[in-house]
């Protein structure tokens, strides 16, 4: 094995001579090692933010509505739907033993108002006291929604942590002082802790009020969504039986015809995300084989005319000893070290517009070693791919001929 | 040591062939030293090439202690060009960029010595040859009689049987061609077998043994008393 450090400082010996020739040369590998990283890189940002997101969403819970999340162009159809409303609400409270949390959630968007001081787009959100449950929230000050308060379409609302630091001074006491909610004096009964966003939206600029109380005012042209989360996550699916029946047997739909609602879980989103960035993946397999192959063309070709450049060092090395092998692995290392060259330089041009790509957009980007395995691994096989042509006809060189060549 | 027995190397220019050797017959023991004379194109560095593993016969039988060459594998042959014989070219063959130790370094890599072993060895080689002190130069940086001197320490650092030269002063002026000379006696006093191709006669005369060849066929094979 000696002779392998003599093989990698005869490549160096070659490629220094040739510093510009083999940057050149590289071009294409550098291009497809920097696509792999950059879009490798994208979509391990995106995974981890968006499994994050997702797990926000409650592994557990599924969503009832009138429109699925994941349509497949079949708009016209869901619209002809009937709304989902409290009667769903009811007949799932009274109906499905195994939901043990049945939250509804409507929102509106709207501007609120303290004294003089004004936010504007809250989203408003009208629940049950049961929301936390699901969603998580934890309260800074006050307390949350009662069924009372539920029942009776009491003017109460918890704020959300930004409102709060709209209208509120520092300090300030909010709770038990009258709001305006679109010209509606609403209680302050409560403050949640700061929530942070979901999908790049604040959940932080939101209130939360009984849902029977923004449904007063806003009855059928609120859109709501029932979350429904059973005791223990395992029984997921017995809970969705029991939904489909519940529902179909309060929305009267014939036993001939389609579910008219929605069962929504985060599963269908994730499934939905997955094939979004299979197409990603396939793009980027696409872009950097060609890429690739383009780079390793450019490599074989480069090589071949490294081989004819130096028939005669190749002759004096047989001359005094080398064997095949060993002029083999110095023509194959050669290219290696060639492609590994473009391969860090890729990976340093597809970090940093992966980088630059979530510094403008706001699309997340994680350094990942599995994007750096993947372009070293790739620049390899593009190297001992198309370097073993060259590199064996260099090997199978006869040691006189080798000599003669001029 | 060695034995040709009807050896052909026929070259193909075209459509024709060339008998660079003819039917060649030949016996060398060891501890001899021989001189190849002859007029251009008459097969003598063919003949070399052959003897040094470099190039294979058309037909015949090598043996090389007995062993025969012609169906050796690669790696054999590589380890026989390494080991067992030793060369000694007129353009000297030295790696450019690589400075004189590395080159007379080179057989040992390839012969598998340890790096540590390899230095020593190699500078003692060099300073065989009396440039124990240019270690450091390029062949670019050698005038053409010590280049030789780099490419014979090559030759020998393995210390082989057989030494082949192929018209070694051949580039070299009369004054530094004795000089190589001497360290080829040098080496042959040692008890090495020592092959060597020219046109000078006073080059000849270093050898026991002369051999005239003419169109691929020994012409003459005289022997000094
Ligand atoms: N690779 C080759 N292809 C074709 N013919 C060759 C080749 N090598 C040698 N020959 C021919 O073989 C014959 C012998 O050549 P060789 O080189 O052995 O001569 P030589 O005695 O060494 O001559 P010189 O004194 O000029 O070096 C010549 O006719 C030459 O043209
Ligand atoms: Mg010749």
């Amino acid at each position: 094995m000696y002779f392998l450090s003599e093989s990698i400082k005869a490549a160096f010996t070659s490629l220094t001579k040739h510093k510009l020739r083999a940057i050149l040369t590289t071009l294409g590998i550098i291009i497809g090692i920097a696509t792999i990283i950059t879009i490798v890189s994208l979509i391990e940002g995106l995974n981890k933010t968006v499994k994050d997101q997702f797990s926000q969403l409650g592994t557990s819970v599924l969503y009832i509505s009138k429109y699925p999340w994941v349509s497949h162009g079949r708009w016209y159809e869901y619209r002809k739907r009937k709304p989902i409303t409290t009667d769903e609400l009811e007949a799932i409270e009274s109906r499905c033993p195994t939901a043990a949390y049945v939250v509804p959630i409507a929102d509106i968007y709207t501007d609120v108002k303290y004294e003089e001081k004004k936010s504007e787009a809250v989203q408003v959100t009208g629940t049950n006291a049961l929301y936390p449950f699901i969603q998580g929230v934890n309260l800074e000050n006050g307390r949350f929604l009662t069924d009372f308060e539920y029942k009776h379409r009491q003017r109460v609302a918890i704020l959300g942590w930004e409102v709060y630091n709209i209208l509120f001074e520092e300090g300030d006491d909010p709770l038990d002082k009258w709001i305006m909610i679109a010209n509606k004096k609403v209680k302050v009964i409560g403050v949640m802790e700061k929530r942070g966003s979901f999908f790049g939206e604040s959940q932080d600029n939101q209130i939360l009020v009984p849902f029977t109380t923004l449904e007063k005012y806003y009855g059928k042209r609120l859109y709501m969504t029932i979350m429904v989360m059973p005791e223990s996550p395992d029984k997921l699916e017995i809970l969705r039986d029991e939904l489909i029946i519940a529902l179909r047997q309060v929305r009267q739909v014939p036993s001939w015809e389609e579910n008219d609602f929605s069962i929504n879980g985060q599963e269908a989103l994730l499934d939905e995300y997955n094939k979004t960035t299979k197409v990603l993946y396939a793009a980027m397999i696409a872009i950097s084989a060609l890429a690739l192959l383009v780079g390793g063309i450019g490599i074989m070709n480069i090589m071949l005319i490294s081989v004819s450049e130096r028939t005669k060092e190749i002759g004096i090395r047989k001359a005094i000893g080398a064997r095949k092998t060993h002029i083999l692995m110095q023509f194959l290392i050669e290219a290696l070290i060639l492609c590994w060259v473009g391969g860090v330089i890729g990976a340093a041009v597809g970090f940093g517009l992966a980088g630059f790509v979530s510094l403008v957009t706001p699309v997340p980007s994680a350094v990942s070693v599995k994007a750096a395995i993947m372009g070293f691994i790739f620049s390899s096989s593009v190297a001992i791919f198309f370097g073993i042509f060259p590199a064996g006809k260099a090997a199978r060189l006869n040691p006189i001929d080798a000599l003669r060549y001029e | 040591m060695i034995k040709l027995e009807k050896v052909d190397k026929i070259y193909k220019v075209g459509a024709e062939d060339v008998h660079a050797l003819r039917r060649f017959d030949f016996t060398i023991d060891k501890g001899e030293y021989i001189a190849i004379m002859g007029p251009s194109g008459s097969g003598k560095s063919t003949l070399l090439n052959i003897l040094g593993l470099l190039d294979v016969p058309t037909n015949g039988v090598y043996l090389f202690n007995n062993e025969d060459v012609t169906v050796m594998s690669d790696a054999r042959l590589a380890e026989f060009r390494n080991k067992r014989v030793g060369f000694i070219f007129q353009t000297f063959n030295l790696l450019p960029r690589t400075n004189a130790l590395h080159n007379v370094e080179l057989p040992l890599i390839y012969g598998k010595k340890s790096p540590a072993a390899r230095k020593g060895i190699a500078l003692e080689a060099l300073e065989a040859v009396g440039l124990g002190d240019r270690w450091k130069h390029k062949p670019n940086e050698l005038s053409g009689g010590q280049r030789q001197r780099v490419a014979i320490a090559r030759a020998i650092v393995n210390e082989p049987e057989i030494i082949l030269a192929d018209e070694p002063t051949g580039n070299l002026d009369s004054k530094t061609g004795a000089e190589i000379m001497d360290i080829i006696d040098n080496i042959h006093r040692k008890g090495n077998t020592i092959i060597l191709v020219t046109h000078e006669d006073y080059i000849a005369d270093h050898a026991d043994r002369i051999i005239h060849l003419l169109d691929g066929q020994i012409e003459s094979d005289k022997r000094r008393e």
